[in-house]
């Protein structure tokens, strides 16, 4: 499984490998800062699940999501991200992601992705 | 006054901001909530000013007239944030509420005010692991130009200005809130962000 | 022992409800649809309702003013956040209406509250809310208010002259090192300087290309002694024009009486110095046309006896041709010619001083100057019948500029002569009345060569003004005016009704 971890604060990268340690095992993980750097690694690697915030400098998620679907219509996104509006999680939602995770990410919410995803 | 100059490292910048993305998530939720509308958000600014500097960036905002609301959060953690609104965003958000008068216009920026300090500082200081008290907010009608008079200010030598702005698209509502942290908050503060990073690596 | 009372008393009882009953302020606790679960004895005294009579009901059908959807929004949204939410007595006044029975005077009929709506079970929708009565803070508030405005006001004022002061007043202030603390705009715009050119410079580091070490010492000397001090002075602004600038040094003290500074308060004052300068000039031509009609009257004086001469000289010459020269022919010619000779040489001699400006003033018989200024001209009354009259006590004396006396009175009765020429009448006279006043002297010189229209008389001692259509220099009353009043310290007027014209002159008894 290839993973991509997408966010612009080090912060969030750093929790959000920190919980998805304990279920990579010979996994390959792509960390971006911004949503341009993630569709450069899209390009050369075949990422299966990518974590996505929303709110980045140079490309958001909004504009990130279609494109990286675009490369690879088979990757599952997940959105990570501190606005938990209805509106914003229907949007993300309709343009393809898997789901959409409230900020920060623990060890809990972790488990439920894994869950889902499996 | 300390009249050293403190700054924050890149990472304790990164930290502060990343957390002030998820405070700030969940204070917009709220204020969705009570206005029922959906709010975009910036991402959160966060610089350290001189007094004299912050106040040169209010003035730059004197060119519409804004209302001007201030309050005080008291703890470990403890400032205070100022919260800006033009007259055109406030008659949009009086509208919205279909209030009538002034004075419910009045309050209902106050409350706006109270919202986003509480939610934006409560979760804050929830990821901080500490417990915050608010004081009520209050509406300056002192001008612009004099606040560099009014004590509140003087409190400050140097400050943490984290700044948002809130945009209610459809309402046609924005305004920005600048959460001051005084001297000695800033200690506090850099320690605590240094230690939430050392948890991770 | 007692203390072991207590402890029994504070064991049995609750405290925290004996304190939120007995508290300074009101409280309530509320559902989300306003329903009454608690009211406090406060509430009970101060609404003079009973907590039995108000329990499970809704709070907006007891207190009608309370704004429903307001309330509702505000206890959801503390609910919400979890943290309170309030009202605040400045904005929204008051929630439950309470009548207010101070006599104390106030500007509320009702008490002001603050009220801090506190979440208190999320799940249960359950809030309290705590009412502070904030009456005395709204009332120094307003008087505050209304304080603050009045300050603004006088503020504006002040702010609005200082703008007044700035842009009008030429002025700069120092401080006791002589460091230019302040320049008014009105000073930079007229010497064309930037304010910092002079800002924190030294003044009298700006002051030295162009003034005196005299001055300078002088200035220096009065700030010394912190009394005030008046000059004019030569300034140049930046483009090397010149302005006179009348200057006053004034100390300046703080609220304190401390010494701070000193202000220059400038007057510009170029424009009259250039008119003095302009009226130098003038005099000094004037002077020059005065020589020349003096000369050209000499000249006519002496035409008389110089005829006499020649008739004299031309009779000797016939004698001779007719050889009917006798040695008493010859004897009476030369005598006469001798005697007009003398009177020639006396006209030149009492004329010799005459053309250089008085240095000093003189004590004089003023008949012996009148007589001067006449003497020219006797010979002209003689010969147009015009009657001259001089009426004045002969011992009056003054103390003057006598050449400038002399040409002055001779050039008002020269008019006079001139006038009375182009007219036709029986009796033409010219009067010269004098007599002492207080300390004045008048002269008066009146003919009777008919009256001078207004519109000349506005117009008779400008410079360059002339009735006479030819050899009118224009000048001669002007320098009249100007050596009246500014030499000999008097005044001259015109005036002129029926056929008669009037010169009245003013003069002091002495010249200080």
């Amino acid at each position: 499984m290839k993973y991509l971890i997408t966010d612009d604060s080090k912060l969030a990268r750093l929790s959000l490998l920190k919980s998805l340690q304990p279920y990579i095992k010979n996994d390959e993980i792509y960390q971006a800062t911004n949503g341009l750097e993630a569709i450069e690694i899209m390009k050369t690697h075949k990422v299966d699940i990518i974590f996505l915030d929303l709110t980045m400098p140079i490309m958001n998620g909004y504009e990130t999501l279609p494109k990286i679907l675009e490369i690879n219509p088979d990757a599952k996104v997940i959105v990570v991200s501190a606005d938990i509006q209805d509106k914003a999680k229907n949007i993300v939602i309709n343009l393809g992601a898997q789901l959409h995770i409230k900020k920060p990410i623990n060890k809990k919410k972790m488990q439920e992705i894994i869950n889902i995803l499996a | 006054m300390n009249q050293e100059t403190i700054t924050l490292t890149e990472d304790e910048k990164d930290v502060l901001q990343e957390l002030m993305n998820i405070a700030y998530g969940s204070a917009t939720t709220v204020i969705a909530e009570m206005l029922d509308a959906f709010a975009s958000l910036s991402i959160p600014k966060i610089e350290i000013l001189k007094t004299t500097s912050l106040l040169a960036k209010f003035d730059d905002l004197k060119s519409t007239s804004y209302f001007f609301s201030t309050q005080a959060f008291m703890g470990e953690f403890s400032g205070e944030s100022v919260f800006f609104i033009n007259k055109v965003s406030a008659n949009n958000l009086a509208q919205h509420l279909e209030l009538e008068n002034n004075e419910d216009i009045h309050d209902a920026i106050l409350e706006l005010t109270n919202v986003l300090t509480s939610s934006l500082t409560t979760r804050l200081a929830q990821e901080m692991k500490t417990e915050i008290t608010y004081s009520s907010p209050n509406i300056s009608e002192i001008s612009l130009e004099q606040i560099a008079d009014t004590q509140t200010f003087k409190n400050y030598s140097q400050v943490i200005v984290i700044y948002i702005q809130i945009n209610f698209k459809d309402q046609k509502i924005n305004g920005e809130i600048f959460i001051l942290t005084k001297d000695g908050s800033i200690q506090w503060l850099k320690q605590r962000l240094n230690s939430i990073l050392a948890a991770l690596i | 022992m007692a203390q072991t009372k207590i402890e029994q008393y504070i064991s049995c009882i609750d405290i925290d409800k004996k304190l939120i009953s007995n508290i300074n302020n009101g409280i309530l606790i509320l559902d989300d649809k306003l329903t009454i679960y608690y009211f406090n004895k406060w509430l009970e005294l101060h609404t003079k309702l009973k907590e039995q009579d108000v329990l499970y009901k809704q709070l907006d059908t007891i207190f009608t003013t309370i704004k429903t959807k307001t309330l509702i929004r505000k206890i959801k949204t503390a609910l919400n956040i979890g943290s309170p939410t309030f009202y605040i007595a400045d904005i929204s006044k008051y929630l439950i209406p309470i009548k207010i029975n101070q006599i104390k005077a106030s500007n509320y009929t009702y008490m002001q509250q603050d009220v801090s709506i506190i979440p208190f079970d999320k799940t249960k929708k359950i809030v309290a809310l705590i009412i502070t009565d904030q009456t005395n803070i709204s009332n120094t508030n307003s008087l505050l208010k209304a304080n603050i405005n009045k300050v603004n006001i006088l503020n504006n004022e002040l702010v609005k002259e200082r703008d007044t002061i700035n842009k009008k007043v030429l002025l700069i202030k120092i401080d006791t090192n002589n460091i230019i603390q302040n320049v008014s705009q009105a000073y930079l715009e007229l010497i064309k300087y930037d304010k910092n050119e002079l800002l924190q410079h030294d003044y009298f580091e700006y002051l030295r290309p162009f003034t005196k070490e005299k001055l300078l010492q002088d200035i220096k000397k009065y700030m010394k002694s912190k009394t005030v001090f008046k000059f004019e002075q030569k300034f140049f602004t930046k483009r090397k024009q010149e302005i006179w600038l009348k200057n006053t040094l004034l100390p300046e003290y703080d609220n304190f009486g401390n010494h701070i500074g000193f202000i220059f308060f400038k007057e510009n004052i170029t424009a009259s110095k250039k008119l003095q300068l302009h009226q130098k000039k003038l005099l000094v031509h004037s002077r020059l046309v005065a020589k020349r009609e003096m000369i050209s009257m000499i000249a006519h004086q002496w035409r008389q006896p110089l005829s006499v001469i020649t008739a004299n000289i031309s009779n000797l010459i016939i004698s001779k041709e007719l050889d009917t020269l006798t040695n008493e022919t010859i004897d009476k010619s030369y005598e006469q010619i001798l005697t007009t000779i003398s009177s020639l040489s006396d006209t030149i001699d009492f004329f010799r001083d005459f053309f250089n400006p008085c240095k000093s003033l003189s004590e004089t018989y003023l008949n012996e100057l009148t007589n001067k200024s006449v003497y020219l001209l006797k010979n002209d009354f003689k010969k147009y019948n015009i009657n001259y009259i001089e009426e004045m006590d002969q011992n009056l004396k003054i103390v003057t500029y006598k050449n400038e006396l002399v040409q002055t009175l001779m050039s008002i009765l020269k008019n006079s002569l001139d006038a009375l020429l182009e007219i036709k009448i029986k009796n033409k006279n010219i009067i010269l009345k004098a007599f002492k006043k207080n300390n004045y002297i008048n002269i008066m010189i009146i003919d009777n060569a008919g009256s001078i229209n207004k519109e000349t008389l506005n117009q008779i001692f400008e410079p360059y003004f002339s009735t006479k259509s030819k050899n009118g220099s224009g000048l001669g009353l002007y320098m009249c005016k100007i050596i009246v009043k500014d030499y000999l310290n008097g005044h001259i007027s015109l005036s002129s009704h029926k056929n008669e014209t009037k010169v009245l002159i003013k003069l002091p008894l002495t010249i200080h």
